[in-house]
């Protein structure tokens, strides 16, 4: 009794609703309606006419207008979590999106995940394979001819051991190479509770490389009484302890890298920064107790081998690629500006710097910029 | 006609008076929603919620704002209480390191022998020995330490605060949706706050083990102190007990096996963290996993993992049966 009583009701109700709605969707071409979003057309006289005329606009943003209406296979790329992979990324992605005319997706990965990723084709394109933190992992990969390297990526790079803010260098002038650091005067700058009484050093991320090469530097520099290496267990982490320690003005000594955001904030906003002397990086002296500075870093473009033949014109657009300091200085400075989103800071880039049009096919940089602006 | 119209006034009132609110609200919200349709559909309203009121961003970087103020403006409370933390888990894990393993394995052998029975005795035995077989044993202290001071930590707020929210009502009506989202939030939201005031390592870690691991240990205290039963607080008060004695020497008392099971739950969820916590810089098992992670080294991550699982297992067999021990001497007290 009760139960045919709400079957009864509810029916009404979806039969209400659906006549309804029924008519609600009849109801914009049958009679006009006014819609102020959709009056700015072209011409006075079509704002003059009764919107009848016009089919009910959609509101979409339109999307490739410029694009020939073919399939292309879908292009998915790693997109690593951290700043400049991530700004490479969306730029690469909007460029072979919007000019290329492939459909493009980003998966975000941390370094591991991202290499066997692409190693399994779930995704194509990754835009910064730093060789010295994954050499084993990358070399595996490509002896199996899974995987590509596609030309370089990030070129004028710095990384460095033994970093320390502006601030510490002006109140202390003698601190100049790393042999410094053996001074107490110095090294006490920089203990803290956790440091066993030595100078607390900020190292790379816990199982990269550059963690087991600067430990080394510090057994060859024979600091190992005077500096203690202290792990920050991920990149997030160790930005945030400097930004922390910049903000607060306290003695500070990490190892960084650049050119990053972080790099770029502390130069245009913390005073500055200054690397700890070394020698200057020879193959020699890295063969040997790596008692010199770092010399650049390769960093490449990896592709599933398979892109060949999915995207031959994009596999080319990949080589001829050149992320230089001007670039990424332009594109992380106006994002530590702004504080913008990535898909905004790589569309700035795109409508705002030149370079990137050398790289790309004939007609694809007009096509990516009028796309943008749709 | 004059006896219709009752009637079927009667009828319909009764139609209605027969629905439940709930199915008169569903229905109401049901028809709101197919109205509110309706008129997007027929206005051809946007879909998409219009911009201006969007404030998102304006409030993030708000919030960024307001931890760099604190990070600067308020180092000289966070500094000591970082130290704090600090010097004590420092000194924990050097006495756990000092301690020669087979002195630790005998001792927690011991304990989960006299309080878990002989087979809980063999498997702690036998899973530590494999624990310093699978190379952990320094790793393995240091997560120690991390869970010890945790769970410390964790108690020293869950006590108090359980107590209160036990007896009011406002404070338990307030603590309740903090507490879930404590449960809730991801963690990767307050890690990179926690180390702006605490700097890179064990603090950092404990904050957010704190943070996740102390919900059940509070709501388990509250919930002990009033499942008490009422004829127990009565035959006290009618002992003349004042308000205080009645807490400590009634209350809290017979809510230890539940305040316990608080405990014991804290203590997984914060075995829980250990690998988030080594992504501040926390040293342990945790990090082993990360580092093997970013390595690309399944084996050793997982290594590392059943390290994690071991220790989980002893803590939780041996709080659970002193646990249940407490309650078998209330029950048998109670007799």
């Amino acid at each position: 009794m009760k139960v045919t009583k709400y079957v009864w009701i509810f029916g009404l109700v979806a039969l209400m609703a659906m006549g309804l709605a029924a008519c609600g969707a009849d109801d914009p071409t049958a009679t006009p309606t006014p819609r102020p979003q959709a009056t700015p057309t072209p011409t006075a006289m079509a704002a003059e006419a009764p919107p009848t005329a016009t089919p009910a606009p959609v509101e979409q943003p339109v999307e490739s207008a410029d694009c020939p209406d073919d399939s292309k296979p879908e292009l998915v790329f790693t997109d690593l979590d951290w700043t400049s992979a991530l700004i490479q990324a969306a730029i690469a992605e909007q460029i072979v999106h919007h000019g290329y005319c492939y459909p493009t997706d980003g998966i975000l990965l941390s370094t591991i995940p991202g290499l066997q990723a692409l190693v399994n084709g779930d995704t194509v394109i990754s835009m910064e394979i730093w060789i010295p933190n994954q050499l084993d992992a990358w070399n595996e990969a490509l002896e199996q001819g899974t995987v590509e390297n596609a030309g370089k990526s990030l070129e004028d790079n710095w990384q460095a051991t033994f970093v320390i803010p502006q601030h510490t260098k002006d109140a202390n002038p003698g601190l100049v190479s790393v042999e410094d650091l053996k001074k107490e005067e110095y090294w006490s700058l920089f203990v803290t509770p956790d440091s066993e009484g030595k100078a607390r050093l900020l190292n790379c991320i816990p199982g990269w490389e550059c963690e087991k090469v600067n430990l080394e530097k510090i057994d060859s520099y024979e600091l190992g009484d005077y500096v203690e290496s202290i792990n920050p267990g991920s990149g997030a982490a160790l930005e945030a302890e400097i930004r922390a320690s910049m903000e607060k003005k306290e003695d500070v000594l990490f190892y960084y890298w650049g050119p990053t955001t972080l790099m770029y904030d502390v130069e245009t906003k913390y005073g500055g920064y200054y690397i700890l002397e070394e020698e200057e990086y020879s193959a020699e002296c890295w063969e040997t107790g790596k008692k010199c500075a770092y010399g650049l870093a390769q960093v490449y473009i990896g592709i599933n081998s398979e892109l060949n033949e999915m995207a031959p014109d994009v596999v080319e657009f990949l080589k001829k690629w050149d992320f230089n300091a001007g670039n990424q200085l332009a594109a992380e400075g106006y994002k530590s500006e702004t504080d913008a989103d990535i898909d905004d800071v790589a569309t700035w880039f795109l409508q705002n710097t030149e370079e990137w049009k050398e790289w790309v096919a004939e007609g694809v940089a007009d096509r990516v910029l009028a796309n943008l602006e749709g | 006609m004059a006896a219709v119209s009752p009637t079927g006034n009667g009828g319909l009132r009764e139609w209605f008076g027969n629905l439940s609110d709930r199915y008169v609200y569903g229905g109401g919200a049901l028809l709101f929603l197919v109205l509110a349709w309706m008129g997007a559909a027929l206005w051809g309203a946007e879909l998409e919620f219009p911009e201006r009121f969007v404030f998102g961003k304006a409030l993030a970087s708000q919030v960024d704002d307001a931890i760099r103020w604190i990070t600067v403006n308020l180092a000289f409370i966070l500094d000591p209480i970082s130290d704090g933390i600090l010097w004590f888990l420092v000194k924990l894990e050097d006495f756990f390191q000092w301690l020669p393993w087979p002195v630790t394995i005998a001792g927690i052998t011991a304990v989960a022998y006299k309080v878990a029975g002989r087979r809980m005795g063999i498997f702690a035995g036998v899973s530590l020995l494999l624990l310093g077989g699978f190379g952990l044993w320094q790793s393995a202290m240091e997560t120690l330490a991390l869970i010890a001071v945790s769970v410390m930590v964790s108690i020293a707020i869950a006590l108090p605060l359980g107590i209160l929210a036990a007896r009011s009502d406002l404070i338990d009506a307030l603590i309740r949706p903090i507490l879930d989202a404590m449960q809730t939030m991801p963690a990767f939201v307050y890690l990179v706050p926690a180390i702006m005031f605490f700097g890179i390592g064990n603090p950092s870690a404990v904050l957010a083990t704190v943070i996740y691991a102390v919900p059940p240990a509070i709501r388990l205290t509250n919930l002990g102190i009033r499942q008490v039963s009422p004829n127990t607080v009565e035959a006290a008060r009618a002992f003349g007990t004042t308000s205080r004695q009645l807490l400590w020497k009634v209350q809290v008392p017979m809510a230890i096996p539940t305040i316990m099971a608080g405990i014991n739950q804290t203590t997984m969820m914060a075995l829980a963290m250990v690998v988030i916590a080594s992504l501040v810089g926390a040293g342990g098992l945790g990090d082993d996993v990360n580092r093997a992670l970013s390595q690309f080294q399944p084996g050793k991550a997982l290594n590392g993992g059943i390290g994690i699982v071991i220790l989980a297992i002893i803590i939780d067999r041996v709080t659970q049966a002193a646990a249940r021990e407490r309650q078998e001497a209330l029950m048998g007290g109670r007799h």
